[in-house]
């Protein structure tokens, strides 16, 4: 299949995923109005400014007159400032002229309502393990993002749906004194296919950072559970099979975190092995040269399999 | 529902993978424990204090002697005076919670060396020092492996549980909260066959 027909399968997908009529597509051909977009992007720019602004203010407040608080003020300063730009991006959503407000409100509400929470069981806690102060803010602010994701489609409200899920789901682990690398393993193979899902979507632009986070934590997990055993050896066909698997779901994250971990373990396994002997300075000279090839091979498949076509 | 599987493969592994492990820790830690009978015996246990604010007390000891608890003292040693004393606590498996027997500390105090006696707060107890209760619940230690394969899978055959009874797959973790000022290991006594009225 030439270039081209491969270009012409993947925008029928695209235009079948998304339900783009032959209009829409024509439409978006023509190229967009000039005026409209230099005014949107204008907008946009204004209302992060914004966003900034409210930002600092509220966070330079908290901070002069921290102490001056008592615990009922501390709680309102966060947690009910934090609900209350929640709320408001809320209603800014509904409002066609002030939805480019909501993203800066819902991401100064993510701030501060976990942090209110952390504040509000510091408070008034009686003691006892914080991490089930931490199970109980995940887990509030994953029902929230999900929820409201659920409602209204938005990209950083499925962001925060993923961390806060992640960040319950390590909390529950570790409360329950699971091994570390079994957390991880889990984790980073269900982020990895969230990522995957996201890219799918017209989420796509989170799915980067997510492959970054899932790969990270998979192979971490993985060096972990093999180093030392006699399976060890197998990471190094796990880092290739990942390398494949970034070619595979076309993410430039994961083969930079693949062919690290690749690169590190022929390092870690030289260092093991050969540090002590003769031929040491050979190792150091073999570590370079697969650095070469290994980042000449990424290179290249980053090239030929992930990079779009522009 | 089946094309909605199809096309979403992927986000539903996402999704269910950490539900899963839920799931299977749920199996084989809670589902045990709320099918198996309760303990129907209170642990009675001890746990070595410093305490700085308290007057010397001789070294001493809990004994059972035919079901009933006693102080034993040591020999005192004048050279070097201790400041370690022992709490007395009771783990009631109903509520999991622990609670403490006071108990006079004077009277310990004005003991003859090597002497034995009945202490008050306890004299209408039954106590069975057996380390295994008559409703086949046993006391554990810090866990140091030998769990199993789930016990492999999902803690590396290594975790400290801490203190707990145990019958079968059913535990019941004994909470360490009770005195943050404690050293020392937790003292098995018995189990508690009757309470004091």
């Amino acid at each position: 299949m030439s270039d081209r027909d491969e270009a012409l399968h993947e925008i029928a997908r695209l235009a079948k995923h998304y339900h783009l009529t032959l209009e829409d597509i024509r439409r978006a051909m023509a190229g967009p109005d000039m005026q409209k977009q230099s005014s949107g992007i204008i907008a946009r720019l204004f209302s992060y400014i914004g966003g900034i602004f409210i930002f600092a203010g509220v966070g330079v407040f908290i901070s002069m007159y921290w102490r001056e608080f008592n615990s009922e003020a501390r709680v309102i300063v966060t947690l009910g400032i934090g609900f209350a730009a929640y709320l408001l991006a809320l209603a800014c959503l509904n409002d066609k002229n002030y939805q480019r407000a909501a993203t800066p409100l819902f991401l100064i509400s993510a701030v501060l309502q976990p942090m209110g929470i952390l504040v509000l069981l510091n408070e008034y806690s009686i003691g006892g393990d914080r991490r089930y102060g931490l199970l109980f803010m995940t887990a509030y602010m994953l029902l929230q993002h999900s929820l409201t994701f659920w409602a209204k489609q938005r990209t950083l409200l499925a962001f925060g749906t993923i961390f806060f899920g992640a960040m319950f789901f390590v909390t529950l682990f570790d409360i329950w004194g699971f091994r570390p690398n079994l957390t991880g393993a889990v984790m980073g193979i269900s982020l990895l296919c969230l990522a995957y899902s996201l890219n799918q979507s017209r989420h796509s632009a989170i799915s980067g950072f997510w492959y970054l986070v899932g790969s990270v934590m998979f192979l971490w997990a993985l060096f972990d559970l093999l180093e030392d055993s006699v399976l060890e050896i197998l990471y190094l066909g796990l880092a290739a099979f990942m390398i494949f698997l970034s070619t595979y779901v076309r993410s430039r994250a994961m083969l930079f975190v693949s062919t690290l971990a690749m690169l590190g373990y022929i390092g870690y396994f030289t260092a093991e092995h050969f540090a002590n002997t003769v031929g040491w300075p050979i190792s150091l000279v073999i570590i370079g040269i697969a650095l070469f090839c290994l980042g000449s091979l990424a290179v290249r498949l980053n090239n030929k399999y992930i990079r779009q076509p522009v | 529902m089946r094309k909605f599987i199809r096309e979403n493969l992927v986000l539903i592994m996402g999704i269910s993978l950490p539900l899963l492990l839920v799931l299977l820790f749920f199996l084989t830690s809670v589902l045990p424990k709320s099918l198996g009978t309760p303990p129907q015996y209170d642990l009675l246990f001890s746990v070595v204090r410093y305490d700085y604010q308290t007057a010397t007390t001789p070294h001493f000891d809990f004994i059972v002697q035919d079901g009933v608890l006693k102080v034993r003292t040591g020999k005192t040693d004048n050279q070097n005076p201790t400041r370690y004393t022992r709490k007395l606590l009771v783990f009631n498996a109903d509520n999991e919670a622990v609670r403490e027997i006071p108990y006079d500390l004077v009277q310990i105090s004005n003991m003859e060396e090597q002497s034995e006696i009945v202490l008050p707060e306890t004299q209408q107890m039954t106590i069975d020092p057996s380390s295994r209760s008559p409703d086949g619940y046993s006391f554990e230690g810090p866990s140091h492996g030998g769990g199993g394969l789930m016990s492999e899978l999902f803690f590396g055959g290594y975790r400290n549980q801490g203190y707990r009874i145990v019958k079968g797959k059913s535990a019941y973790n004994i909470p360490n909260n009770f005195n943050s000022a404690y050293v020392g290991e937790l003292q098995f006594i018995g189990w508690i066959l009757k309470r004091q009225e």
